[in-house]
């Protein structure tokens, strides 16, 4: 809202701008106020329960606050004299309480806000200011000032609420000085100047500065100083003020289609009083919306009951006057008076058109209350200026949804897609009313998600252009959906590649320090100490030459050791046997040599265990990395299963997957020893596995390369470990055909 | 085409012009659909014997019926008739719904005007059987687009005419005096309501039904205002109504229903021919 136009004034500061003192007098007046006139109506029940008792049914009745009925009304109806004077105070307390109770309620839940002191007197006193002029005659002009008071804080109330504020000055002076005005005129009813002798034309004048100005301001207000919840308590109260007094102009007009004379003639005394029962609660609606409009903090949307209201109010009218219409049209056509037949095809005309009506006046006062659905065009052309703006992915989305429901009007719009294999919702405005609406979001013939809304109302429909509107934002919506999803995996992409690269530095970094820390450690020493064998020997070769000879053959045994060493570094970068032997040939080799320990170990007899190995006779070349990859995962897997597993057999399986595209190389190493136990799944750290198995180690290896590596236990008992090496495009080629088995140690 | 084909079609529509020019005359003067139509303003016009008073807005329905709706139809058809077979429909049906109206509401009446049916019956065959397109009378090739304001109009004539429509068929079935007056009535508004359906398919034809509506309207209107409590009449708001509708349908037909371009109107003709 915006304050500090020199027009706006704080009529009622804020808490805390005005000094306390000033602030605790208005407080206590109001109080003071609110108390007298309730006690001013509480001191004279008595009196006018005795007043009605004994005075009433014989006399014109005239200080009775509603339609006195005739004594022989009252006795038609069975009352007694006590019941009659009872039924009116009765009805005068009810009122009163429930004007008094909401007053309460307010100043209770709100003591300190000025508006609430105002509301309070306006309430507490409008009800009853008749009551008082009737049964206070001898207070004079003081009872007429305590109802012209009333007046005046009902119309400030009225200009004021619901902040407090004075949006243009000389409008809330014009309104309130034009109340006093005539308000004091009629105090001097004998000077020229006095209302009762005001033209008529100064009568209607007064009433039209009044009334259009208070109107003025409070259209000023609304449009342009309201925020979204002082709307919202203003739609409360101007609800609450049309729906009284429209049921009000119902309630007086409707006598007067079944008697033109209904307000002179006499007989109708006891209708006038269940009308005047009638207006006293429709005006109740009024307390009753300004007490919610002041005292929830978060008020209920006012619109859908609005909506509501308007949607039956009509449909009843129309439905009366198409029946009524319908029966007067048939009688003049079939030149007969009304009679059963023709209100039982006026009924069924009714039946038929209910349904087609309700929906179309639900369109129209949908219309005029939340708007008409936008231009197509001029949506479109919004959006498209909305998402030129530089945004994030996310808030692109968010654009989207809130587009969606501003040019419906909808209370919810929200965006679901399937991200990384999982439905969710990537951006929502509003708050669900019923269950969504889905629109799928299509993209080049692919569906890329859906668009959620719910109807602007649980009983309504969308009609013909919301879905051509809809429609129309969907499939701008799955463009958009579609790119900032591609630009999400891309950012995703970004940074797996980022943490791929970081890994191969740190891999390569290790793979260094694992170098030098084996030249450093173990080639350097043993460099130096040969030199020292061989100078050790040159001096030994004059002295003693048998000796050198020792000298020497030590030195060329440290050289074989040596060479042994480098030839093992050099096996821990990648296996000799992969160049000479190919992988399989080198699995091959592994296997054989294993066969041999166990032979030299002499285990063969208390333990037998085969190994079946099951290959292509050729494999295309393969990438490197993949190859050494393949290698070491199959050989650790094998000494595992030697080592640990108790097995009989494993089995080892290389294949080759081949598709249009890409391929895969898939390794299997199963045996039929004791398996992992009661783990389903293998150890997600290597110190967690069982037995130092290393079978983190496998599975990291495999992903280093992009694939993966299933660890657990075997369909027939025992452990079952699965890998699978993707191989990109390109890299298959020359690959055998004809698999071949080959068994090891049978 | 071929040329005996053509020279068959031009003889027929000489022979269907000819038939027309002496069926519409016969409906103004025999039928006495002028005569009667001239009735408000002109008293016994071109009548051996004046009507009876009470039957002066009867014989202006008599007028609007047969001298304004059927002979101007057939008047209308002269020039191009093969591009107007809706008006022949019209014309055909609109016979079928007066002969069937007497049927339904005077029987006995209908039973003594046998010859009428005979009469009619020869009118009708010679016509459809002298039109060179006749195919295209009830099943037109060209196809149909609802006007939805002209249906709308129609359906409000619907509303308006039904309480007279009505009354006359009550008043026919219950008149003694074997004149099918109250019945024409009927019998004319039941023949507007389907002009009305014909005009809103906006097929071509529908332009000249539409003015000969609009001014069957008009001349109810302004007949009723003549004769505002004479049986039958549609009384003082009631001819304002029609007189104010008959301006308002022309309006709308001259400005929707937009003449057909020459050169296709001619096309079809042609095709038809063939």
């Amino acid at each position: 809202m915006t304050i500090g136009t020199r027009e706006q004034d704080n009529f009622i500061p804020a808490e805390g701008r005005r000094p306390p003192r000033r602030r605790s007098v208005a407080r206590w007046a109001a109080l003071t106020l609110c108390g007298l006139y309730a006690f001013l109506f509480l001191w004279k029940i008595p009196s006018y329960y005795v007043y009605l008792r004994d005075e009433c049914l014989g006399t014109a009745c005239g200080r009775s606050v509603l339609t006195p009925l005739p004594s022989e009304a009252v006795a038609s109806l069975g009352l007694t004299d006590a019941a009659f004077a009872g039924l009116y105070t009765g009805l005068s307390l009810f009122f009163f309480s429930v004007y008094l109770a909401v007053a309460v309620l307010i100043l209770r839940k709100r003591p300190k806000e000025p508006m609430s002191w105002i509301a309070a007197v306006a309430l507490n006193s409008q009800h009853i200011t008749t009551f008082i002029l009737t049964q206070w005659e001898g207070l004079g002009w003081l009872a007429s000032a305590l109802a012209d008071l009333s007046m005046v804080a009902f119309i400030v109330f009225l200009l004021l609420f619901p902040d407090g504020r004075i949006v243009r000055g000389w409008m809330f002076w014009t309104a309130l000085g034009a109340a006093c005005v005539r308000n004091l005129a009629w105090y001097f009813p004998e000077q020229p100047w006095g209302a009762q002798r005001w033209p008529i034309w100064l009568t209607l004048l007064w009433m039209i500065v009044l009334y259009g100005t208070i109107l003025w301001s409070r259209i000023v207000r609304y449009r342009r100083h309201a925020d979204v919840a002082e709307k919202q308590q203003t739609k409360w109260v101007v609800y609450g003020l049309l729906l009284s007094q429209s049921g009000i102009v119902a309630v007086s007009v409707a006598p007067l289609l079944a008697d033109r004379h209904f307000y002179s003639a006499s007989g109708y005394e006891t209708w006038k009083l269940v009308m005047d029962v009638a207006v006293q609660l429709l005006l109740l609606l009024i307390p009753v919306t300004l007490g919610i409009s002041m005292l929830k903090k978060r008020l209920w949307d006012v619109d859908p009951i609005v909506n509501r209201t308007i949607v039956y109010g009509v449909l009843s009218t129309a439905i009366v006057a198409l029946y009524s219409l319908a029966v007067w049209y048939l009688s003049i056509v079939f030149r007969t008076g009304p009679n059963m037949i023709l209100s039982v095809l006026g009924a069924g005309l009714v039946a038929f058109a209910f349904a087609p009506l309700k929906a179309r006046i639900q369109r129209i006062v949908n219309r005029l209350v939340y708007g008409g659905p936008s231009d197509p065009y001029s949506v479109l052309e919004k959006l498209g200026q909305r998402l030129k703006e530089p945004s994030s992915p996310d808030e692109v989305l968010d654009i989207v949804v809130r587009t969606v429901k501003d040019s419906l009007r909808l209370p919810y719009a929200a965006i679901r897609w399937n991200y990384q294999g999982e439905w969710r919702r990537a951006a929502a405005v509003g708050q669900e009313s019923g269950e969504p609406i889905g629109i799928p979001l299509i993209d080049s013939g692919q569906e890329v998600g859906t668009l959620l809304v719910c109807a602007r109302s649980p009983e309504e429909k969308f009609g013909e252009a919301d879905w051509k509107l809809l429609r129309l934002l969907a499939r701008q919506a799955g463009s958009v959906v579609r790119s900032v999803k591609q630009s999400m995996d891309i950012q995703l992409l970004l940074g797996d590649l980022l943490e791929t690269r970081e890994q191969l530095i740190f891999a390569r970094e290790e793979e260094r320090r694992s170098m030098r820390k084996n030249l450093h450690d173990d080639i350097a020493p043993r460099l130096a100490a040969l030199r020292l064998t061989s100078s050790l020997a040159a001096d030994w070769i004059r002295k003693d030459p048998n000796k050198a000879i020792d000298l020497l053959s030590k030195f060329k045994q440290d050289i074989g050791e040596t060479v042994d060493e480098i030839r093992g570094i050099v096996y821990d970068l990648r296996p000799q046997a992969l160049d000479e032997l190919g992988l399989i040939g080198a699995v091959r080799q592994r296997i054989e040599q294993v066969r041999q320990l166990r032979q030299l170990r002499d285990l063969e007899a208390d333990e037998p265990f085969e190994v079946e190995l099951e290959a292509p006779d050729e494999l295309p070349i393969l990438p490197a990395a993949v190859e050494v990859g393949a290698y070491r995962i199959l050989t650790e897997a094998l000494v595992n299963v030697v080592k640990h597993a108790r097995a009989s057999l494993c089995r080892i399986r290389i294949s080759l997957e081949t598709e249009e595209d890409s391929g895969a190389l898939t390794l299997l190493v199963a045996d039929n020893g004791i398996g992992l136990g009661s783990r389903e799944e293998a150890p997600a750290s290597a110190e967690e596995s069982k037995g130092g198995l290393g079978l983190f180690s496998l599975r990291e290896r495999a992903e280093e390369l992009g694939g993966s590596c299933y660890i657990g236990p075997g369909e027939s008992g025992g452990t079952r470990i699965e890998a699978r090496l993707p191989l990109r495009a390109g890299t298959i080629h020359g690959r055998g055909s004809n698999h071949a088995a080959y068994s090891v140690g049978r | 085409m071929n040329a005996s084909a053509c020279k068959k079609g031009i003889w027929l529509g000489v022979a269907f012009r000819s038939f027309a020019v002496l069926f519409a005359a016969a409906g103004l003067l025999m039928l006495q659909g002028l005569s009667e139509g001239l009735e408000p303003w002109v008293r016994s016009f071109l009548a051996s014997t004046p009507l009876e008073e009470g039957v002066r807005f009867h014989a202006a329905a008599h007028g609007a019926l047969i001298g304004i709706l059927f002979s101007f139809s057939l008047l209308a058809m002269l020039k191009e008739p093969l591009s107007k077979p809706l008006l022949l429909n019209f014309y055909i049906v609109g016979h079928l719904i007066f002969l069937a109206t007497l049927s339904a509401t005077d029987p006995a009446l209908a039973k003594q005007s046998f010859f009428v049916f005979i009469l009619f019956t020869v009118v009708l065959v010679v016509l459809y059987a002298t039109y060179g397109g006749r195919r295209e009378i009830f099943r037109p090739s060209e196809p149909k687009a609802m006007n939805r304001t002209l249906l709308l109009l129609t359906g409000i004539a619907l509303l308006a005419l039904s309480p007279f429509i009505v009354r006359g068929l009550i008043e026919q079935a219950g008149d003694g005096q074997m004149q099918f007056r109250w019945g024409e009535g009927a019998a004319l508004g039941l023949t507007l309501l389907y002009a009305g359906y014909l005009t809103a398919t906006s097929r071509t034809g529908a332009r000249a039904l539409g003015y000969l509506q609009a001014l069957a309207y008009a001349y109810m209107g302004a007949a009723s205002l003549t004769l505002p409590d004479y049986p039958g009449s549609w009384g003082l708001w009631g001819g304002l109504a029609a007189i104010a509708y008959g301006i308002v349908y022309g309006a709308v037909v001259r400005l929707q229903l937009a003449p057909r371009p020459a050169t296709a109107a001619q096309g079809a003709v042609d095709t038809r021919t063939e």
